[in-house]
């Protein structure tokens, strides 16, 4: 059992990376950074300074997937007045120099035919190897294209130690005649193994939602705090309901598969199917007006904690077990009857025992078993709260903060609760392989 | 060619407009219509048909759909109007806005009831003796032929009898030929009850708003006709959207098996992983950055498919699953087992034995998972993230009434018109799929 247990819990696991890869490519693959930045910051008048400040704020500045210990020393973008900078480096090591257009709305791409020139220059020039684009005295014909170009160089160890500073004073010119292009000077700083992997987008802003690390949403709140505040407003309205529906739609089912063949029983599955055809919205909105609007008997929306929950959360709950009333009943019937076309309740109607003692006693404790595995699935999902019922209610539990997080187009924390959501799913799966043996022995898990 | 065609359109008055979710319509229609053709011919079909014609409620259920699929695909031909002073054409419309006119046309400044003769909103006017004052004003298009608005229960008592009188004529008109011609009686009541409600709905909505209008004036009616074609594509297209790769994948897991089981199963548990409507909302959120700006119809009718195919994307998994499930039983039945020896190829067996004898799955879980969407589209639209705001839904309906709940009186009618539409697609709906599943295949039980 337990080795079954632990077998189920790795198979998991790629279960969980696939989410995670699958949101990943989802949030930072169809749209890029920049865009989302923009998203953010406004579409109009945003420049590329904030555009980079934003990346850093939210580690998206970083590579994708591997990071190879490249760091951004500085940019320059060549303006009528200025077009040249300089940069002090750590001396010895690689270098690059790529040419983009810079993230931004207003940006304009060069001219065909424009001249346009890129000079690098060292305040030791010895010590510079340049790659064979570079012409003599470190020029470079940039092609008048808007693509992104990347020209990587060396600087060579210090020749004699201690004589000259090992670092170096680098300056680059970028000759062209309009502000379309940036140079961005970087540097490769040497880097440990594991920060290779951990130092990128996917590991911050993805994998480490596998431990439960989500970070902070945009308003600059601890996203996993402000779940844990959540959860118990979220649990005042789903247990309740989770318990108390359960009781009511086995009640009523029971007592539909008492009648069946009669009108009874035809016209239940009639009203079943009418309350499913409704769409929950009208519960909601028809619960609001009638019990709290016009009929005063509890506030309309609203939350508070201890036994001032009862007020507030009577409604909810109520709406809640209305609404899924006639999908339960429908299917825990067929189960029952199921259950009541079997040999074993044929044999104890045999033994001459009363019909109420056959179907409350003996189908009614078989009938449980496959009832009770079909709602262990939904039970990680209490702690998720309920979507409408909570925006609806204004209570502030885990649904509310998912509508919010919607609207607001917060993605960090709609990428949580995905997270969090496909957790809690694989947990339920999990959860009913295990109550399947537990109330029915011959289940063998192998 | 390009200017032959265009003086054809200037001669007929109108330019065909076909948009990208018109297409996935008529391609539906077109698959629809010769699988039934096909699966017709075949026994067990024909046994199923019997079996849900037999079934009183589940026709009647079918009938309604039907009405509900007319409105739909009226609303599905577009257009524009083409003359010669606009030679590129007006504003793109469908056949259904040409037939609904009296009520595009007449639309009021804001709110008003319905059979209202006043607006529900108070305005300062002026009295003929030059007075201010603060009142209801009279509708401009609805109970204007009334001089005195209190007669306006008489009149409404009068009109219902034309239309009674004119819907008899023609329902009992009806009725006798359906009589006569040996159908079922059911369905000449069913006929006549039908062209009683559009009678009615004719001779009262020429002067009164029946369901009353909605916040910018339009009328309620006419929002709600058009939103059956939103509802009516999100339950179809999104379930057949998918379909053809739900059986490829289904059936390659089932009856090839090895690695590609593997690989299918894996793919499918982990998007089963991911709550759907979270799943959906970070779709909708993605592509919203994305969008770009053209004609509103157009641009909405691509977030349309968008949404479609991001929702048959959650609802795939469920689909394939069960096709894999029957797969394996199948591979193991005689006739395929002789196929199999007999040297026929395993894209032969796949195409010729198996696709067919899945297709009872795909039709059941067209059906049953169709009410769903119609529902779901009213929740993602309440989310944010559902059909363009632009566009007639039902969602965007009660999103809208929602907003004006506090008000006092409440505004209930938009509430109200997409209640009843949408009870009266999805019961339909329901009962005709639980038919359905019964006469085909009684063991898939589902929730």
């Amino acid at each position: 059992m337990i080795a079954y247990i632990v077998r189920r819990c790795l198979y998991a696991i790629p279960i969980l990376i696939g989410v995670n890869v699958i949101v990943f490519l989802l949030f930072f693959f169809v749209n890029s950074p920049d865009d989302m930045a923009r998203t953010h910051l406004g579409q109009k008048r945003v420049t590329p300074e904030q555009i980079d400040q934003w990346k850093r704020e939210h580690s998206l500045d970083l590579p994708y997937f591997y990071n190879a210990g490249w760091r951004r020393i500085g940019a320059i973008v060549a303006t009528k007045a200025e077009n040249t900078a300089e940069f002090l480096t750590a001396g010895e090591g690689n270098y690059a120099l790529t040419i983009e257009t810079p993230p931004g709305p207003k940006t304009v791409p060069p001219r065909v035919g424009q001249a346009r020139t890129v000079r690098i220059e060292s305040s030791q020039p010895e010590r510079l190897i340049l790659p064979a684009e570079f012409a003599a005295q470190g020029n470079l014909n940039l092609p008048a294209t808007a693509t992104t170009q990347r020209f990587a160089f060396r600087i060579a160890p210090a020749q004699t130690a201690g004589q000259t500073p090992p670092t170096i004073r680098l300056t680059l010119t970028v000759e062209a005649p309009a502000p379309t292009q940036r140079a961005v000077l970087a540097y490769q700083a040497p880097i440990a193994l594991l920060s290779r992997f951990t130092d990128t987008v996917f590991f911050q802003r993805s994998l480490r939602m596998l431990f439960f690390q989500y970070g902070k949403s945009d308003d600059g709140k601890i996203i996993s705090e402000e779940i844990f505040h959540r959860i118990v407003p979220s649990l005042t309205i789903t247990l309740p309901a989770f318990l108390l529906a359960l009781l009511i739609d086995v009640f009523f089912a029971m007592i539909v598969a008492v009648y069946r063949g009669t009108y009874v029983d035809y016209w239940s599955i009639i009203l079943c199917v009418l309350l499913m055809s409704i769409s929950g919205l009208f519960y909601i909105i028809g619960g609001q007006a009638i019990f709290a609007k016009t009929l005063r008997l509890v506030p309309i929306s609203g939350f508070d904690y201890g036994s001032h929950a009862l007020k507030f959360a009577l409604l909810p709950v109520l709406i809640s077990i209305v609404s899924g009333l006639g999908g339960s009943v429908r299917f825990y019937r067929t189960i029952f009857l199921e259950e009541i076309s079997k040999d074993y309740v044929r044999t104890a109607r045999a033994k001459g025992l009363p019909e109420r003692r056959v179907l409350f006693v003996h189908a009614l404790k078989n009938a449980m078993i496959p009832i009770l595995t079909s709602v262990v699935v939904s039970l990680p999902f209490l702690f998720a709260g309920s979507l409408l019922l909570e925006s609806f209610f204004a209570i502030p539990g885990m649904g509310s903060y998912m509508i919010d997080a919607i609207q607001r187009q917060d993605f960090a924390v709609v990428q949580a609760m995905v997270s969090l959501g496909s957790f809690l799913y694989v947990v339920g799966l999990l959860m009913t392989d295990i109550s399947y043996t537990l109330v029915d022995p011959r289940v063998r898990l192998e | 060619m390009g200017s032959l065609l265009q003086s054809l359109w200037l001669a007929l008055g109108f330019q065909p407009v076909i948009l990208w979710s018109d297409i996935l319509i008529y391609l539906l229609l077109g698959c629809g219509g010769t699988w039934l053709v096909f699966a017709l011919r075949r026994e067990d079909w024909q046994v199923a048909l019997r079996q849900v014609t037999a079934n009183r409620v589940a026709m009647i259920s079918f009938c309604i759909l039907g009405c509900y699929a007319a409105i739909g695909f009226l609303d599905t031909l577009h257009f524009r109007v083409v003359s010669a002073s606009t030679p590129n054409g007006e504003g793109i419309q469908s056949v259904l806005d040409r037939l609904s006119a009296p009520l595009v046309e007449r639309t009021e400044k804001t709110y008003s009831a319905p059979f209202a003769t006043h607006l529900f909103a108070k305005e300062t006017m002026q009295t003929p003796d030059g007075r201010q004052i603060r009142d209801f004003p009279r509708l401009q298009h609805a109970g204007t032929h009334l001089l005195n608005p209190d007669d306006k229960w008489s009149d409404i008592g009068k009109r219902l009898l034309i239309g009674l009188g004119w819907g008899l004529g023609i329902g009992a008109g009806l009725l006798l030929v359906i009589v006569w011609l040996g159908h079922r009686l059911w369905f000449g009541v069913f006929l006549l009850v039908a062209t009683l409600v559009v009678t009615e709905t004719v001779v009262l909505g020429q002067s009164y708003h029946i369901f009353g209008t909605d916040k910018t004036g339009q009328d309620v009616l006419y929002l709600t006709l058009k939103s059956v074609r939103t509802g009516l594509i999100i339950g179809t297209l999104t379930t057949l959207i998918v379909t053809p790769f739900a059986i490829l994948c289904g059936i390659l897991a089932g009856y090839v098996g090895g690695w590609i089981d593997d690989v299918i199963q894996y793919v499918y548990s982990t998007l089963d992983s991911i709550p759907e409507i979270l799943l959906i909302a970070a779709a909708m959120l993605i592509f919203q950055v994305g969008l770009r700006e053209e004609e509103t119809i157009i641009s909405a009718d691509k977030r349309l498919i968008y949404l479609c195919v991001i929702m048959g994307i959650t609802s795939w998994t469920g689909l394939c699953r069960l096709i894999r499930a029957e797969v394996l039983k199948l591979r193991e039945i005689e006739y395929v087992q002789a196929a199999d020896a007999f040297g026929v190829s395993r894209g032969r067996i796949m195409l010729q034995h198996l696709v067919p004898n899945v297709m009872h799955i795909v039709l059941i879980s067209t059906v049953l998972r169709f009410s769903g969407l119609v529902l779901a589209e009213a929740v993602l639209a309440y989310v944010g993230i559902g059909v363009d705001p632009s566009m007639q839904s039902w969602g965007n309906m009660i999103n809208q009434a929602r907003l004006e709940l506090a008000r006092d009186p409440v505004v209930w009618w938009n509430l109200f018109a997409a209640f009843v539409f949408m009870l009266g697609l999805v019961l339909p709906a329901n009962l005709f799929g639980d038919a359905v599943r019964d006469a085909l295949d009684p063991r898939l039980r589902t929730r």
